[in-house]
């Protein structure tokens, strides 16, 4: 195998579905869905991390999440690019989700963490279809209202809004971390399988659903292109509920994941990581 | 760009601030892009109190310190047809120190954004001026102001001023007042500031019969686009070899 790292950021605030992507992102590896998908060229020498979560996730569970505690986050997958007949090790820190909160509420990050993204080839950025953007505010008919909660709650950090939260992680990582830049960013919004049901009129392309969704996220990437080069994905890790996936359970996890992008759907899930590390 | 809003004490003005966060949380505005900001914790404290999730019977706003008189909250934007970044710092005074600046120019003095601002956002509470019994007082301690800032030289031929009549769903229609104080301040100060426009907003309205995102956009752009400071002076960078010491790149190597 030629020596061939790259390095991929990880983002997400807690529960945004990173461990799960980078389960299913294994099996896709090991069960390329065509001839130009990225695949498996073996097995990494450490694969403790990622075998931990193996049984829930090929069982259709929820995994549990990822442990702060933990010394070693990091993934390593070792990809074949058949076409170009590329080989090399991907890195995929699988920070937890905890680690941007506290990044957003504490204003700080370590400074190995900030060196680290130096040689970064791109960062994959996690939300979540089924997780609202932000905090609800009260105008018209809601602002009449008067609730009987009782129960007034100071300001906390931790409260802000989900799509404020992610634009100021992504604001420390331009403003003061050291990146290559322009950074590829591609978006993957997880529990894509959520998205298009019955009586459900949110946009189906991901790039519209981002806009109209997560407007700050997506007017944020287009407004510092010196800084960053933003792709959405719509991404279903296991193709429906973990746990409640009925007869989806049937079919293999490389064959229920799901990825789609405005071109079209499809079983890749590596199709975000050729396009960050320039094999499209 | 430098924005300094004043008025009377609980006249709009964060929730102004407030909304103008909010609508960029929903979609771009008035052909503006979100670009960046280093206060988004304040922005969110600012509507916490609005939000359901705060628990809050009723939605509100916090009041202004007059800690943060000073003080500025910056939010960046681009226009989405691909112009240059905006940097904008918004200086909210609180209403008790606009009372005090009315009554001592030493007060006013204290005002250090004031004399910086590209635009004077003065606001007049649309609730007051549709009462008589508070008006006048509104009416009269915004002239007062104006005077104030403007004989005293922190705004002047450089600034231009905003006159905005906030919440504009209190005046139920009765919109005389506000012509009437619009017109007077636009006599009476026609030649002392680089522009006057005058606004209606209802940055909250409590029916939602009335737009926001229209006006407050149409505001927002207001800041971003004009300015009568302008030309910027254009600091030359000096060649990386004369860089004797670390402030001779600002231009200062000759000190």
């Amino acid at each position: 195998m030629e020596n061939n790292e790259q390095r991929v950021l990880v983002i997400g605030l807690p529960e945004t579905g990173k461990s799960s992507f980078i389960q299913a992102l294994d099996e896709v590896l090991k069960h390329p869905a065509s001839a130009e998908a990225l695949c498996s060229d073996g097995l990494a020498h450490d694969r403790s991390y990622i075998q931990d979560g193996k049984p829930k996730f090929l069982a259709g569970e929820k995994l549990d999440r990822t442990d702060r505690q933990l010394d070693n986050t990091s993934v390593e997958l070792w990809f074949k690019h058949p076409s170009s007949g590329l080989c090399g090790r991907l890195y995929l820190p699988d920070e937890n989700g905890e680690v941007f909160l506290d990044q957003w509420v504490n204003r700080r990050w370590e400074d190995s963490y900030a060196s680290s993204l130096a040689g970064i080839a791109g960062a994959l950025v996690f939300i979540r279809a089924d997780e609202k953007s932000r905090n609800d505010e009260r105008l018209g008919t809601l602002a009449q209202e008067i609730l009987n909660s009782g129960a007034e709650r100071p300001f906390e950090m931790k409260e802000a809004s989900a799509q404020v939260q992610l634009v100021d992680v992504l604001q420390f990582l331009a403003e003061h971390g050291l990146p290559p830049k322009p950074l590829p960013v591609a978006v993957l919004i997880s529990a894509w399988d959520t998205v298009g049901q019955a009586g459900d009129l949110r946009p189906k392309d991901p790039t519209q659903f981002l806009e109209r969704e997560w407007a700050l996220v997506a007017q944020f990437l287009r407004a510092n292109p010196e800084s960053f080069i933003p792709k959405i994905y719509g991404v279903s890790a296991y193709g429906g509920i973990p746990g409640q996936l009925g007869d989806l359970a049937e079919q293999a996890p490389h064959e229920r994941a799901l990825l789609v992008e405005s071109a079209g759907s499809s079983h890749d899930l590596t199709r975000p990581l050729k396009w960050l590390l320039h094999l499209d | 760009m430098v924005v300094a809003l004043v008025g009377m004490k609980e006249c709009g003005k964060t929730t102004l601030l407030a909304r103008l966060h909010q609508l960029f949380l929903s979609r771009p505005l008035a052909g503006f892009d979100f670009a960046g900001c280093r206060s988004l914790p304040r922005f969110e404290e600012l509507n916490w109190l609005a939000t359901v999730e705060s628990g809050a019977a009723q939605p509100k706003m916090l009041r202004t310190s007059s800690q943060f008189d000073n003080s500025f909250i910056h939010i960046a934007v681009r226009p989405n047809n691909g112009g240059p970044r905006v940097d904008l710092l918004l200086n909210d005074i609180s209403g008790e120190t606009f009372n005090a600046a009315v009554a001592a120019q030493s007060t006013c003095d204290t005002l250090l954004a004031l004399a910086r601002a590209d635009h004077l956002v003065t606001l007049v509470d649309g609730a007051a001026l549709a009462d008589p019994a508070r008006r006048h007082l509104h009416v009269s301690q915004v002239a007062d102001f104006l005077q104030r800032v403007t004989q005293s030289g922190q705004c002047g031929a450089q600034t231009a001023l905003h006159l905005v009549v906030s919440k504009l769903d209190e005046l139920k229609g009765n919109l005389g007042p506000a012509s009437a104080m619009e017109a007077d301040v636009a006599a009476r100060f026609a030649n002392q500031f680089g522009s006057i426009t005058c606004w209606r907003v209802a940055a909250r309205p409590m029916d939602g019969s009335l737009p926001t995102f229209e006006p407050i956009g149409k505001l927002f752009a207001a800041w971003v686009q004009k300015t009568h400071r302008y030309p910027r002076p254009v600091l030359a960078t000096p060649p990386r070899h004369i860089w004797h010491r670390d402030f001779c790149r600002f231009g200062t190597s000759e000190i």
